[in-house]
């Protein structure tokens, strides 16, 4: 229910947020999502462009995140949970992973 | 002609004698003294005060209002509404930075012009490591008129020294068999160039600092 609640969001959401990036920039990773069931939800898409301009690379690598792209597992629950892109991504250092928040990460 | 003898006789004119009459008197008194009384009344205060003595003026009586005084309605709470912080547009701030010569972005002059001032760490007083400056010339044995800078200079600037040693490169000059194909293959130089770092085909001159631009 919940996550049928979310999707429906997410799509909504998804419909009015007008596309920000019209090209993807070099540097952006698109995840490719392994477990399946959540298709609905488009594959969340990292800007490295974003991040650099804030951080030098070795703030995420390897301490936060792997640098070779499938090989960290991450998950919205490992999200929550304040690991990978949660480390930030809480609310203080950047944006948490509110309802508002979803297009913003998961870009159709 | 009339005859006298009808009417009555007149009366004598017998002196009459006048008595003061009391009743009279009392009637004359009241009439005066009501009369006195009126003017009085009708008179401005200060008539009978030259009389009576000053008259104390009137306070003003003051009522109650009967129902509270109308009260314009208070108007509604300003509610601080939190607004979300404005967003930074990001591909906005990207289009500042300057250009390389494949049209991608300059991340190199981009850190020296202190366009962009990426952070050493989450906490805001990190310190960072110091800058590791050795420039090495790759020599390919075959071909050596393209010879390949490695900055370390630029790299350590933003890299830790673990991202690169030793899985992707061993520390010593040389002893990794790097070559055009692997990089296009996405190894050594390639698992960052043409990903995340500038792009290999169209930046054959930053490497090979010989090569024409
Ligand atoms: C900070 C960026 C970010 C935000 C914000 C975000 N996500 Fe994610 N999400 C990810 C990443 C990264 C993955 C892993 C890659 C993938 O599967 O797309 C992921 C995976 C998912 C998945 C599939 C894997 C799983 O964990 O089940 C779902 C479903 C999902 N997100 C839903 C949401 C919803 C709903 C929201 C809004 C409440 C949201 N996400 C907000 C980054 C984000
Ligand atoms: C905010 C964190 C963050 C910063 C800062 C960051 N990266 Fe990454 N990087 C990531 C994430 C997330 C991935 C994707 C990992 C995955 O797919 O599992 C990634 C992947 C990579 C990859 C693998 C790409 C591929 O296609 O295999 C490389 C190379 C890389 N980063 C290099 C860099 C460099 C160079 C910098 C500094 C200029 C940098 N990163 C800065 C988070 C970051
Ligand atoms: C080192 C801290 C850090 C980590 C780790 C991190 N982010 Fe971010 N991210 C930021 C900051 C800071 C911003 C800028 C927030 C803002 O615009 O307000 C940002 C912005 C973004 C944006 C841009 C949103 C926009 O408005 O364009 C996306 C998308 C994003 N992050 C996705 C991710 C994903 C996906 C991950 C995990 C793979 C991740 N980030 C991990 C710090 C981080
Ligand atoms: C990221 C840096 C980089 C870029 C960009 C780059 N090269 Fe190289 N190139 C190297 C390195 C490193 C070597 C190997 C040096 C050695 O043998 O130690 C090399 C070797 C070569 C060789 C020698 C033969 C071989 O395949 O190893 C040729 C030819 C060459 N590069 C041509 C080019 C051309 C043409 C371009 C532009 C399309 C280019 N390179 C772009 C780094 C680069
Ligand atoms: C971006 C990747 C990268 C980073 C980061 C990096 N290096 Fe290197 N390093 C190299 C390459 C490439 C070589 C040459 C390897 C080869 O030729 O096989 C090298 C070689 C070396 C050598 C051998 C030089 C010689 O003359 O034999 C030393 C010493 C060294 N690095 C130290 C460091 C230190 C210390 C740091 C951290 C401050 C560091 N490196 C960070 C890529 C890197
Ligand atoms: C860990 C990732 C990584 C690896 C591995 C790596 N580089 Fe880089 N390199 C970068 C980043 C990031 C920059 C900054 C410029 C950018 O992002 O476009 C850079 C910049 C450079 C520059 C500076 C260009 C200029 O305009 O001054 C040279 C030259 C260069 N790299 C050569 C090499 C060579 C040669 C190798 C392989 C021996 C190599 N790099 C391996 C990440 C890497």
């Amino acid at each position: 229910m919940m996550r049928a609640a979310l999707r429906f969001a997410i799509v909504v959401l998804a419909a009015i947020v007008p596309l920000r990036y019209s090209s993807a920039e070099v540097g952006d990773i698109a995840f490719v999502r392994k477990a399946a069931g959540t298709e609905d939800v488009p594959p969340a898409i990292f800007p490295h462009f974003v991040h650099r301009m804030q951080f030098k690379c070795h703030v995420c690598h390897d301490a936060i995140i792997v640098m070779k792209a499938g090989a960290n597992p991450i998950t919205m629950d490992a999200i929550q949970d304040g690991k990978y892109c949660g480390v930030c991504h809480n609310g203080k250092t950047a944006f948490q992973a509110t309802f508002e928040a979803c297009p913003r990460c998961h870009r159709p | 002609m009339v005859s006298h003898a009808l009417l009555p006789p007149f009366p004598s004119q017998a002196p009459i004698k006048r008595q003061p009459c009391l009743f009279a008197l009392i009637l004359h008194v009241a009439f005066v003294s009501s009369a006195l009384l009126l003017s009085a009344c009708t008179a401005p205060p200060q008539f009978l005060s030259t009389i009576l003595g000053p008259v104390p003026t009137p306070k003003p009586v003051e009522h109650k209002p009967r129902r509270e005084p109308y009260q314009p309605p208070k108007p509604a709470p300003m509610v601080e509404v939190k607004e979300e912080a404005p967003r930074t547009d990001w591909a906005a701030m990207l289009e500042q930075l300057p250009k390389d010569a494949g049209g991608g972005t300059d991340w190199v002059r981009a850190m020296d012009e202190k366009l962009i001032d990426p952070k050493p760490g989450l906490d805001p007083k990190a310190e960072d490591e110091p800058v590791f400056d050795m420039d090495l010339e790759l020599v390919p044995k075959d071909a050596p008129d393209f010879k390949a800078t490695y900055p370390h200079k630029i790299h350590t600037r933003m890299l830790a020294c673990t991202n690169c040693h030793m899985e992707i490169f061993q520390m010593e000059k040389g002893a990794d068999p790097i070559t055009m194909e692997k990089i296009f293959a996405g190894e050594y130089c390639g698992r960052c160039h043409g990903k995340v770092a500038f792009d290999v085909a169209t930046g054959c001159p930053r490497c090979h600092l010989g090569m024409p631009k």
